[in-house]
């Protein structure tokens, strides 16, 4: 019943939505004859299968429409804009790039009156959206009714979590108020739950959470078949609240369940594929585009300044903390204490070239190359020296959890600031911080970010380089 | 002409804000409003443990 509401919602987005950029389509069409600009017929004749098919590359890409997932008002918000603006970028793009039309601006009337037209639509239609999701329950004469039983750490964070999402079930909340902690014995606790479950089907409770310690528990079965019986759906949440203060991750690895400290995105296969694709194609373009030019160029000062190779290769920690060569352009002069000692302000190894890559972040490209070997990705948290890991592990409890994905030429801590020398012992667990928010955080939209971050923070320049 | 012009990019311009400024407001109302409830339950559980284990705690038996 919940997902016949959810599916008539979603579908009457998806229409209204389409009814919109098809009425944005007309009134492009309809002022596109007022301007000077000279359309083509096929243009003119497939302007609204165009404007269509822009609008359902960004929903599918950013799944605007989730059937499958649990409907989200936040998510919904966030994808909304960012389809709307995908949108506009791909509509523009395409009458640029594959109509090259004569005239065309982005000021002529019909493109000013229909992105009118769809950002007050998006507007309006969303505030109408979040009126009707809110008020949806009162409208429906039977709701799905939704409860929890079990009053915890865990149940009070369930029932959270289910309060901030229930549009399409009627959530009561916690029905119990008393603790299991006052329960001496499992057959005592046995009998309240059974009461409980009989009574919940009594007042049309259709699904509950129960949410209580395992060691409560004798027979699961017992109160599964019992809920059966009442025709209700009965969920057994175990509380794990007083093993732990932190959170889990919970999966199924076939039919166990299996608790990992943390989710990382990385570990999906897939995740890992479209992010080595991604490190391949930016490290060919920035090899072919940007170093086939450069590298002789500052091979050629790096020699003429000081003695010594072009490139300078260290041995750093990589992903899994194995060891690989790290390689760069040579800043310093050749020295004996450079895989210990860390580069400071106004060090007098640097040479004037050095000073010039390291300030402009220059010295890092030849890490491209260890892109491409595999030992490193384009975003990741920086590989440090071999010592640095070592003492950084003894200090910082959760430091080895950076080096669970591949290392990176730029990372969330390089734009968040976090660069640099590393004074003291705060400086590198706000890195790590950082790092760990990317490994647990980690999307292709982050990594791309991140880059074009980069970027910005490179050419306005960072003070922390040097 | 003109002042068509000004009045749809004012009229996208104070959609575009709203928008943005509507979808913030909003999770800010959700969250106190859910939050609170949770500061309540937290509370009142905090008192049943105070309670239990002041009167020393029950063993738990099999």
């Amino acid at each position: 019943m919940k997902n016949r509401h959810k599916y008539s919602f979603i579908f009457s987005c998806i229409l209204a939505d389409l009814l919109a950029i098809i009425g944005a389509s007309f009134i492009f069409l309809r002022y596109a004859s007022l301007s000077d600009v000279a359309w083509n017929y096929f243009f003119l004749n497939n302007l609204t299968s165009a404007k269509l098919l822009c609008w359902l590359l960004p929903v599918l890409y950013f799944r605007l429409y989730s059937l499958d997932a649990d409907f989200n008002l936040s998510a919904f918000y966030r994808n909304t804009w960012r389809t709307f603006l995908a949108q506009g970028i791909l509509w523009q793009s395409y009458i640029y790039l594959l109509h090259g039309t004569k005239n065309y601006n982005l000021e002529i009337a019909s493109n000013i009156y229909s992105s009118s037209f769809l950002l007050v639509y998006c507007l309006f239609s969303r505030i109408a959206i979040t009126y009707v999701l809110t008020h949806l329950k009162r409208w429906i004469p039977k709701p799905f009714n939704v409860a929890i039983w079990g009053f915890n750490k865990t149940s009070i964070e369930l029932a959270t979590q289910i309060e901030t999402s229930a549009y399409f079930s009627n959530f009561l909340g916690i029905i119990n108020s008393e603790s299991e902690i006052k329960y001496k014995s499992k057959k005592e606790f046995g009998l309240v739950l059974g009461n409980a479950i009989e009574n919940a089907s009594k007042v049309g409770i259709q699904e509950m959470y129960v949410v209580v310690q395992p060691k409560y528990i004798t027979d699961l079965n017992r109160f599964f078949e019992l809920a059966d019986k009442y025709c209700m759906r009965l969920k057994f949440v175990p509380d794990f609240s007083m093993l732990s203060k932190g959170k889990f991750s919970t999966s199924i690895y076939h039919n166990f369940q299996v608790l990992k400290p943390r989710h990382e995105p990385l570990q999906k296969s897939f995740n890992r594929l479209i992010k080595r694709a991604f490190d391949i194609i930016f490290s060919f373009l920035v090899i072919i585009l940007v170093l086939s030019w450069l590298f002789p160029i500052l091979a050629f000062l790096i020699k003429k300044q000081s003695k010594g190779p072009v490139l300078f290769k260290q041995l750093r920690t990589g992903k899994k903390n194995q060891a690989f060569w790290c390689y760069k352009f040579r800043s310093m002069r050749v020295n004996t204490i450079s895989d210990s000692k860390q580069a400071k302000k106004e060090d007098n190894r640097v040479t004037p070239i050095g000073k010039f890559i390291r300030k402009t972040s220059l010295d890092e490209l030849p890490q491209f190359f260890n892109v491409l070997l595999g030992d490193m990705s384009v975003v990741g948290p920086r590989p440090h020296m071999l010592k640095h890991t070592e003492d950084y592990n003894d200090l910082i409890h959760n430091f080895m959890v950076r080096h669970f994905v591949k290392p990176g030429i730029t990372g969330l801590a390089q734009i968040s600031g976090y660069r640099g020398e590393t004074k003291e012992v705060v400086d590198m667990k706000r890195r790590v911080n950082a790092d760990i928010d990317y490994v647990l955080n980690w999307s292709l939209i982050k990594d791309i970010k991140i880059c074009f971050l980069t970027v910005i923070i490179t050419l306005k320049g960072d003070e922390n380089a040097f | 002409m003109n002042i068509i012009y000004y009045f749809a990019g004012l009229l996208s311009g104070v959609s575009i804000a709203s928008f943005f400024i509507g979808k913030e407001l909003y999770k800010f109302y959700v969250k106190d409003k859910v939050q609170k409830k949770q500061l309540e339950r937290m509370e009142k559980l905090n008192k049943q443990f105070k309670k239990t284990f002041d009167m020393e705690g029950p063993e738990f038996s099999s």
